[in-house]
């Protein structure tokens, strides 16, 4: 035993994913990186580990893109990822060719009926309902463990878009308790938070429960919003927005070689085109700003032509296939 | 006193027994009669007669084999229920779990009687005091009191059990602890007692001295068994039973309970005793089976699946009642069984040299509560499914593997593009002009098209009938398109940018000509 000691080496333990020092678990700047470059420069290095994150923008302005890329960095240092999904907009197929270890994402989907809240309608086209006739809410089987539960959660004011839903819906409510469970279970590498395009509000009581459970957790909570929802307890929020969609239009021959003739032109979706600011960045700086591309298929990108062809070449490629 | 393993007294049994079976088993799956004056009755009416009568209400002056009226008449507010079958069934079963969470070797000795053999234990628990006292801490911790008695044989063991409290007989002294024993501690029929009353006899050191012979020839074979019992003369091994994995309560109620809030109590009771029988065996609860009889003789039984092993409560209770609310029983329930499949916990341990991950145990717990929270198709891992639609996925239990990923981490300078589902996909109008799609309109979106890729054919599952893919007419009969395409699917997909600012997922459904937006690429 004591020969294989100096075997390894302060720098072999270094190399370890998983081992640090002590000191380093009281540091506040150990960050959660991406195997993105320019959004690792942007953010000096990643997402905070045990803060929350935000990336705010609108669709198609690349979050779920960036979302994917830490998931999948976090997944291939073999650390486990939480996603909660309040859109059902969860796509493995993507996902995976982004490079995210599946077997290591843990998927939650709130919003389904459950009994964590005390109050439940009649239970329709049955004589079985939760409560009788006179409607007096008796004491709950399940009431009386988490008495901090509905208090915490009834400060969630609820406005969905695109599903108005009324506000009985409970979607917002299992949404925050799903991520208080991930985080009270700790062991959680990243936590993503994703609100779709739902505009709910969380109350400042509930947004620093999260920061705390976050911090005491050490997982580095990423929000991916419309806009900010968790104001001065965010560590970090960036704004993306959309450049502009790539798409190129190349040249479809029938024959090969060189007499080969373009029959039509063949229009290709490439990816998008992102530009990042740092809003607010509570342990750098922040107002800096980056830009990168996220594509289809990186790897066989090759730009042709970003110009817009004319309305009768495109009228053609309808139907070109 | 704490007495010592002996090398040449490698057999010791004890003996588990809990008295008044049906009284133990009320006072288990109601706690608030423990103390209180009840009495059991045999049948109902007021001319039923009561089988078994509480410690206060004996006090009170009610007696067995009393009448329900006669016994309301000495004690106004006594309380009388019916025996509940089920409920004994169910404290007997907790018994024995109390024995096989101790012992290996375990006998069924009947209702509220369990034997079990102490060989070998003394290393876990010191001696045969502090092992009476684990065993009486383990049966209170199933809601019973249990007389304990240990010896050498197993009558002689049940015989100190009977004796009351925890009573250990030495080895070598069994002879001298037979003396002094009365009679009627053996329970034996009221004629062979009344006969050897006449005889003289009462206690079982008188009964020892008696010639075998003599007295087979004067009673029968029974006696001859008996003085065998009498001298210690018995030691036959324990009849070992095997562990069960499943795990069973039931109670019958006294009327029918229409309302699901009632039977939630009902429920969370059972849940307790469940999982403090399962506790005691080291296991978790695993896929549960609620069978509820309801009028008429008529069954609803109802399997609810466990995603993540857990002994919590709560969760489990929650997910009862999602499948309750789900599919409500048609009628008043009359009789309640839970069945619970035990599985081992999960027995893993995180590496020190791998990153940080959930605790196995907690992880467990966790994923309980999310499915009770969110639903149990609602968590877990999502995987793409084995099929030709872009869209198909499939959801499996979480389960992370423990060692290091296998894969390399790069830095990259452009990033990979996924999509967001949208499910299930939007029905939209699509405008085109010679072909090529110009507006696009639905309930969220409405823009103009910018750019367009596509479109891209996928079609599979043709073996599929029009039925199997939902293509169906009004009366529900298969519908076969004009163009052919009677099963299965055949989708032109599109990439679209609208002037709103998304890039679009769109596709158009060849069997139906209808439009539908699945996705956006963010």
């Amino acid at each position: 035993m004591a020969a294989a000691l100096p075997a390894v080496g302060a720098a072999s333990l270094d190399a370890l994913p998983g081992v640090f020092k002590g000191r380093e678990l009281t540091r506040k700047d150990r960050r959660l990186s991406a195997s993105l470059a320019p959004i690792n420069t942007l953010l000096e290095g990643g997402i905070p580990r045990g803060r929350i994150s935000e990336i705010v923008g609108r669709r198609s302005c690349g979050k779920t893109s960036i979302a994917a890329n830490f998931i999948g960095s976090t997944t291939r240092r073999g650390e486990v990822v939480a996603v909660i999904d309040l859109a059902n907009a969860f796509d493995p197929s993507t996902m995976a060719e982004a490079g995210v270890d599946l077997s290591r994402v843990l998927w939650i989907r709130p919003g389904q009926s459950s009994f964590s809240a005390p109050s439940f309608c009649r239970a329709s086209n049955s004589p079985l309902s939760l409560f009788p006739d006179h409607g007096d809410p008796l004491p709950s089987p399940l009431s009386g463990q988490d008495e901090g539960e509905s208090q915490v959660l009834s400060q969630v004011s609820c406005q969905l878009w695109p599903c108005r839903r009324s506000l009985k819906d409970r979607s917002p409510r299992s949404f925050l308790r799903a991520a208080e469970l991930v985080l009270e279970a700790g062991g959680f590498g990243l936590l993503i938070m994703d609100f779709g395009e739902s505009i709910f509000t969380i109350s400042q009581s509930s947004a620093l429960r999260l920061a705390r459970m976050a911090e005491r957790s050490a997982t580095a909570v990423l929000m991916l919003v419309t806009r900010p929802v968790c104001g001065t307890f965010a560590a970090l929020s960036v704004d993306l927005a959309l450049t502009r969609a790539i798409f190129s239009y190349r040249q479809n021959c029938l024959r090969q070689g060189p007499d080969a003739k373009p029959m039509h032109s063949l229009a290709l979706f490439e990816g998008l085109e992102t530009s990042a600011t740092l809003r607010r960045n509570k342990i750098g700086r922040c107002g800096t700003s980056a830009r990168w591309r996220t594509l289809v298929n990186p790897s066989d990108f090759i730009l042709i032509d970003h110009q817009k062809p004319r309305k009768n070449r495109a009228a053609r490629q309808g139907s070109s296939i | 006193m704490n007495r010592a393993p002996t090398s040449d007294s490698p057999r010791r049994i004890a003996c588990l027994l809990v008295r008044e079976l049906p009284l133990a088993a009320m006072v288990r799956a109601n706690p608030e009669l423990r103390d209180a004056a009840f009495a059991l009755s045999i049948g109902t009416g007021p001319r039923a007669a009561l089988g078994f009568v509480s410690a206060p209400a004996r006090r009170a002056g009610v007696v067995p084999a009393m009448t329900v009226a006669q016994a309301s008449a000495v004690v106004p507010d006594l309380t009388i229920l019916a025996c509940n079958p089920a409920l004994e069934q169910a404290a007997a079963d907790a018994l024995i779990d109390v024995a096989e969470s101790f012992s290996p070797i375990v006998e069924d000795g009947g209702p509220g009687r369990v034997y079990l053999d102490l060989a070998g234990l003394n290393g876990l628990y010191g001696g045969e005091d502090e092992m009476s006292a684990e065993l009486a801490r383990r049966v209170r911790q199933v809601g019973m009191e249990a007389d304990i008695g240990i010896a050498a044989s197993k009558d002689i063991a049940w015989i100190a059990a009977r004796c009351g409290g925890v009573r250990i007989i030495d080895a070598g002294r069994e002879t001298e602890f037979l003396q002094w024993v009365p009679l009627e501690l053996l329970g034996l029929e009221v004629d062979v007692e009344l006969q050897l009353e006449r005889l003289g006899i009462r206690r079982l050191g008188d009964l020892a001295r008696l010639d075998v012979r003599e007295l087979g020839s004067r009673m029968g074979a029974g006696a001859v068994e008996l003085m065998r019992l009498v001298r210690g003369q018995t030691g036959g091994p324990l009849n070992c039973r095997r562990p069960g994995e499943i795990f069973t309560e039931k109670i019958e109620l006294d009327y029918a309970i229409e309302l699901l809030e009632p039977l939630g109590f009902i429920l969370r009771g059972m849940l307790d005793r469940l999982t403090a029988r399962l506790k005691l065996r080291g296991l978790v609860a695993g896929d549960l089976t609620l069978s509820l009889e309801m009028a008429g003789r008529r069954r609803d039984e109802r399997r609810v699946t466990i995603g993540a092993a857990t002994n919590e409560v709560r969760s489990l209770l929650a997910l009862i009642l999602l499948d309750l609310e789900k599919s409500p029983p048609s009628e008043g329930v009359e009789a309640v069984q839970l069945s619970v499949q035990a599985r081992v916990s999960r027995p893993a341990q995180s590496d020190m040299f791998l990153p940080p991950a959930p605790a196995p145990e907690r992880l467990q717990t966790t994923l309980a509560r999310l499915s009770a929270l969110c639903g149990p198709d609602n968590v877990g891992t999502l995987l793409p499914a084995n099929s030709h639609r872009p869209d198909a996925i499939k959801r499996v239990d979480f389960a992370p593997p423990c060692g290091p990923s296998q894969a390399q981490d790069h830095a990259q300078t452009v990033n990979r593009i996924v999509l967001r589902a949208i499910r299930p996909p939007q029905e939209v109008e699509v405008m085109s002009s010679r072909g090529v799609p110009q507006f696009v309109r639905g309930q969220h979106i409405c823009a103009r098209v910018v750019s367009i890729a596509g479109p891209w054919r996928r079609q599979g599952e043709w073996w599929k009938t029009a039925l199997e893919s939902g293509n169906r007419t009004a009366n529900g009969t298969a519908k076969v398109p004009q163009n052919g395409l009677a099963g299965g699917f055949a989708h032109d997909y599109y990439e679209m940018a609208l002037d709103d600012g998304g890039v679009y997922r769109v596709y158009r459904d060849l069997r139906s000509d209808r439009w539908f937006v699945d996705g956006i690429y963010d």
